[in-house]
């Protein structure tokens, strides 16, 4: 449906998107995921047709977008600030986009009731929005983008002032909102708990680039780089060596996982999970406990090891040592994650 | 919104506006009622008959008329030529911007009688456009010539208050949030149509408060009218001064003031209404958050156009007046600009040409600290408070702007005559009458600044244990010293520019540099027509540099001026 083809663009003379491709096929739901400033929001600006790319083509639903202005392109963009219209009412707000398109007053005023139903806030139509909380302000700047049925709808960090509460709830009634309308909606956000909790499908975009594109699953289980892999949260991340099928890591020997050929040698980045991490007293990785931290189901320790990053260890609540006290390792297959990638980046944590 | 108490008591306003209500009571309320009292009731009985028959005159209903149409159409040009200008200096960011922007300040502080030698230059029988005629077609063309018409004034009227609109309007423009606008572009709205619904409504304040303080200056524009204008254009301000000045009639001229006075006065009250009932609250966004390069392509070629027109109306005149003042009889050189530094008797000045801009400058120093003392006491008693007494304070502040300043300048010479206020022949007449029109530029700087100023910010201090005048000193005052010397700026400019009240009371042995142009300009010969031009030149750059100068220290933040 959205087709973005070697996508270039450039924001005061430093280039902010650098040849991005990208297919979204209709009722697709779409994370971008990245750092601030990693070229999100020029991304849906360009799409929307507020910035001009400097090279490569953008086109909905076989029709190339350049020359097409913004007012035209029938697509919807929900900013991180909402942007509503002070001097308006939320009805106003909301029905704005429908006499843009000519839609006839009693029309307009029947959907914004029926959208202010939809996104929970019936009855509002005549509040002003200095007057909203953020999570309503949030709610409206929805319905508004909602209101002209657009082909395509790009939300731009739309948790971003939330408060925890509604972050956590907020993301399934999106969902349950696309899914009825049958939206397509790319998403961005710098969250990837919220990302991975919302899409279908999830990229990553650093410094201008796309670095990594799957199911939720997918990038979950397989992150493809280093960075993508740190940027999902992950840690005990460190370079190491592929050697006759085996790993050599700065934690000491390990196995290499299944699936890798054994016949493969070379650097590569190593990623062992926390929860994949056992607490043995015979165990091969030694070291002493730097710090534990009780998380309810189970307790983080920092594990600090000779001439090593730190290890972070999801253990079970039992019997564990104590703070400073020595301890031994053993990773679990399962949990060891070799990335084809020879790793540039510093140790730690 | 409770949120929204004033953070200013009602006796504090009171006692804050005591000085500034004192100065105008004394150097402006009671001259000008000295006159008018001489006028209305000349043996100490009122004769309100006489002052009723003068309005019901026809020719005062003509006059009048006649000053409304020129007021309101010169604003109207002033609005379409000054938004698209404005919005390009709000909105984006190109190569020479501060300096073009402060280079649109200097036309409305150059006195009139520089500004009608530059247009009777560009718009006379020795106009370019009548000078390339001639020669493409023969010396029988006929010519175009502005001068001596409605439109020569409407044209001066633009160029003087471009900046205005420039100013206050593309100050609030700036910092509109651009999102906005985006957000209804995504809805469906084309550009015009965003503009209509969106940036418009959010900026109308702003281009009421501009639009009726050019409508003020129009409608008691004086110089422009008289040299520019012609022997049947007679506006209120001009139809003062000659009752006043020429037929001696000073019933006729108080009935007027009293007439032009009253208009002023409503006018002001109106749109200090529609300001407040206009406003909406909005997040405004810094300067540098709003301003971007233009994009290629059409957005590109709009605003170069925009600027080109911009630029030429502009600074054509200036241009104009640098050439003359390079003028030599063999060709160019800078004989005016040494002629500055010698006292010659055929220039009729008490002393060689340069001693004028040392007199200027000390004025308008002494201008600078008096207006801007009470200017800021005002502007404090004004934003901080809501209601009457702000607006009225305001108004009251306003009105010198719109009295004749003939009729000021000649209380001035009634009234302060007595011991212990003898004035008449004091060095101080000068800067309290620049004060007096200076006040209201130094407080509509600074009342923006402070109803800006969030009261978060405050609150934020007081939690981190700062007490309410500790949180004030820390919050509110840099904000306001950045409105504060934004006002002095103006203040000093107003003061190196006034020409009518200052050739009324000027001594002889100390002069302005207007003065000494209007002396020269008056004199024989072109060297003296020279040394007047090099002279304007020097108070251009002036003008220029200190509008710089304040620009690089006050940085961001939302500023009318």
């Amino acid at each position: 449906m959205l087709r973005i083809e070697n996508l270039s663009a450039v924001y005061l003379d430093s280039e902010v998107l650098r040849g991005v491709n990208l297919d979204v096929p209709a009722g697709e739901l779409l994370c971008v995921l990245g750092p601030s400033g990693g070229g999100k929001s020029t991304l849906l600006r360009v799409i929307a047709g507020l910035e001009e790319p400097s090279r490569g083509a953008v086109s909905l639903e076989g029709r190339d977008l350049a020359g097409v202005p913004a007012h035209e392109r029938g697509v919807g963009l929900m900013f991180q600030d909402y942007a509503l219209f002070p001097h308006r009412d939320v009805s106003e707000n909301v029905s704005f986009g429908l006499r843009m398109h000519g839609e006839g007053s009693a029309a307009a005023r029947v959907r914004v009731t029926e959208l202010l139903a939809l996104v929970g806030l019936p009855g509002a139509e005549r509040r002003s929005v200095s007057q909203l909380s953020g999570g309503e302000q949030q709610r409206v700047a929805l319905a508004r983008a909602l209101a002209p049925r657009p082909r395509l709808l790009m939300l731009d960090e739309p948790m971003g002032s939330l408060d925890r509460a509604l972050r956590e709830r907020l993301p399934e009634e999106l969902r349950g909102i696309f899914a009825e309308l049958g939206l397509t909606v790319i998403y961005v956000t710098h969250d990837q708990d919220e990302a991975l909790a919302v899409a279908d499908r999830v990229v990553l975009l650093d410094r201008g680039r796309l670095v990594a594109d799957g199911t939720p699953e997918e990038l979950w289980t397989h992150p493809p780089t280093a960075w993508a892999a740190r940027f999902l949260g992950f840690r005990n991340i460190a370079p190491a060596t592929l050697v006759d099928g085996a790993l050599e890591t700065p934690w000491g020997r390990l196995p290499a996982a299944a699936g890798l050929s054994s016949t493969a040698s070379g650097p590569v980045t190593v990623m062992l999970r926390p929860a994949d991490l056992v607490a043995a007293a015979d165990g091969p990785i030694r070291g002493h406990v730097a710090a534990r931290r009780f998380r309810g189901d189970h307790v983080l320790l920092v594990v600090e090891v000779a001439d090593a990053p730190p290890l972070q260890v999801e253990a079970r609540a039992g019997d564990l040592p104590a703070v400073g006290e020595a301890i031994g390792l053993v990773a679990l297959p399962g949990g060891i994650h070799v990335i084809d990638e020879p790793s540039a980046l510093p140790s730690g944590t | 919104m409770d949120r929204h108490r004033p953070a200013l008591t009602r006796p504090w306003a009171l006692l804050l506006a005591v000085p500034p209500l004192a100065f105008l009571g004394l150097f402006f309320l009671w001259p000008v009622a000295n006159i008018l009292a001489l006028g209305v009731a000349p043996d100490g009985q009122l004769a309100l008959g006489g002052v009723i028959e003068t309005w019901t005159e026809p020719f005062v209903l003509d006059t009048v008329l006649f000053t409304l149409t020129l007021a309101g159409v010169s604003t109207a040009l002033t609005l379409l030529l000054g938004l698209p200008a404005a919005w390009v200096f709000a909105r984006f960011d190109f190569p020479g911007k501060r300096v073009a922007r402060a280079l649109t300040v200097v036309p409305f502080v150059l006195p009139t009688v520089v500004v009608g030698s530059a247009f009777l230059a560009l718009l006379g029988p020795r106009s370019p456009i009548n000078v390339v005629a001639e020669v493409l077609f023969g010396a029988d063309v006929p010519q175009v010539r502005l001068d001596g018409s409605v439109g020569a004034i409407l044209v001066a009227h633009v160029f003087y208050n471009m900046a205005v609109i420039i100013r206050l309007v593309g100050g609030m423009w700036a910092h509109i949030d651009p999102h906005t606008e985006d957000a209804a572009r995504m809805l469906g709205a084309s550009p015009w149509r965003t503009f209509r619904e969106v940036t418009w409504p959010l900026l109308r304040p702003a281009v009421i408060s501009a639009a009726s303080i050019v409508f003020l200056f129009t409608v008691t524009s004086f110089g422009v009218v008289l040299l520019l204008g012609g022997p049947r254009d007679t506006t209120l301000e001009v139809e003062i001064y000659r009752q006043t000045a020429i037929l001696l009639d000073l019933p006729t001229a108080a009935a007027l003031t009293i007439l032009q006075m009253a208009g002023v006065l409503a006018l002001l009250l109106a749109s200090a209404r529609a300001q407040e009932g206009l406003a909406v609250q909005q997040r405004l966004r810094a300067s540098a958050e709003t301003v971007r390069r233009p994009r290629p392509g059409r957005e590109r070629v709009v605003v170069a156009a925009i600027l080109v027109v911009t630029v030429v109306f502009m600074f054509t005149p200036l241009a104009v007046l640098v050439e003359r003042s390079l003028a030599a009889p063999d060709g160019y050189g800078l004989a005016a600009y040494a002629s500055l530094l010698e006292a010659d008797p055929r220039m009729r000045l008490s002393a060689a040409p340069w001693q004028s801009v040392v007199d200027s400058l000390t004025f308008a120093a002494a201008t600078t600290l008096i207006a801007g003392t009470l200017g800021l006491l005002a502007a404090v008693a004004v934003g901080y408070r809501r209601g009457w007494l702000s607006r009225g304070l305001d108004a009251l502040i306003m009105l010198p702007l719109g009295t004749s300043a003939i009729i000021v300048g000649l209380g001035f010479l009634v009234t302060l005559d007595t011991p212990p206020l003898d004035l008449r022949t004091s060095i101080l007449l000068i800067p309290i009458a620049h004060a007096l029109i200076a006040l209201p530029f130094v407080m509509r700087a600074v009342v923006p600044t402070i109803r800006s100023i969030d009261d978060r910010l405050r609150e934020a201090a007081a939690v981190l244990g700062a007490s309410p005048a500790r949180a004030w000193r820390e919050v509110d005052g840099p904000i306001i010293a950045r409105g504060a010397l934004v006002g002095a700026g103006f203040a000093f400019a107003v003061s190196l520019g006034e020409f009518g009240a200052t050739l009324f009371i000027a001594r002889p042995d100390s002069v302005t540099i207007p003065v000494a142009i209007y002396r020269l300009l008056g004199q024989p010969g072109a060297a003296n027509f020279a040394t007047a031009m090099a002279l304007a030149v020097v108070l251009m750059v002036l003008t220029a540099t200190a509008v710089l100068l304040l620009e690089r220290l006050r940085g961001g933040g939302p500023q009318p001026f």
